[in-house]
């Protein structure tokens, strides 16, 4: 099973947007490990009195099905994050899956500077996007729910991002 | 909502006065719109760093004291875009 680590960003997305009466968190729950830091957690769980996704995410850690993991400290990857000027929960994201418990896990992200962060890190990473693309070519999602996960996420990205991947999305259909 | 007491130096006293006069409202009420005004006037700043690439979404929620949830939130409710991924145009879409 594909071991995930997200950042708040795609959980977010992926705790409000449906495809095929389905949250598209549901759809990846049911074929990947989803882990989250403990630092995103926490915001879940601040946000969840406020907004019905963060319920939903607090409601399926709550279940067991979204696990929370505290990263192990690492004083020279903090000094080199810290650089950045990240937020608690991207911090923990890449901490986590620099973790050598965490070398085999995928960090879903949709941020622009985390992404490039995580590549100069050598962290191996996907945009959200990417990840449905994965999941159907590995056979784990069908083409036309992979495109209507697409569809449905479609307002969290830009447009040249969501048609790209439609069409690619089209060649697995063909 | 709390309630916070501020101190003011007299010449931001006397505008906050004047405001509130020619307004008719009350000073509590000329300072909270200020805020307001400071807050929506900072999140411009902060958005158009964060657009540009600068910031991460968490820094962007960090410098804002709101959680990512919030400032997501916050952003759809603008019609603003809540990625900062590069688009074709060069310029950020909603």
């Amino acid at each position: 099973m594909l071991k995930l680590v997200f950042d708040a960003g795609p959980l977010i997305t992926a705790c409000k947007f449906h495809a095929e009466g389905q949250l598209v968190i549901d759809h990846i729950l049911a074929c990947c490990q989803v882990v989250i830091p403990a630092a995103v957690h926490k915001e879940v769980v601040i946000a969840g009195a406020r907004f019905p996704d963060a319920q939903r995410a607090g409601q399926r850690v709550d279940a067991g099905r979204i696990r929370v993991v505290t990263p192990v400290p690492d004083a020279g990857l903090t000094r080199v994050l810290n650089l950045y000027g990240f937020g608690e929960g991207e911090q923990e994201a890449l901490s986590l899956t620099y973790e050598n418990a965490f070398k085999d896990a995928l960090l879903i992200v949709d941020d622009h500077l985390v992404y490039l962060v995580s590549d100069r890190l050598g962290v191996p990473k996907l945009f959200l996007l990417d990840l449905i693309v994965h999941l159907v070519r590995d056979g784990q999602l069908t083409a036309a729910l992979g495109c209507g996960m697409v569809e449905a996420i479609r307002t969290r990205y830009p447009e040249a991002f969501i048609e790209h991947t439609l069409l690619i999305l089209g060649q697995e259909i063909s | 909502m709390r309630t916070i007491t501020v101190t003011l130096e007299e010449k931001l006293e006397h505008f906050v006065k004047q405001q509130a006069e020619s307004q008719r409202i009350s000073p509590a009420k000329a300072i909270e719109d200020m805020v307001r005004v400071g807050f929506e006037t900072r999140l411009k700043q902060l958005y158009s760093r964060y657009v540009q690439g600068e910031y991460s979404l968490g820094r962007l929620a960090k410098e804002l004291g709101l959680t990512t949830w919030d400032v997501v939130h916050l952003l759809e409710e603008r019609g603003w875009a809540t990625h900062n991924l590069p688009t074709a145009s060069g310029h950020q879409s909603s």
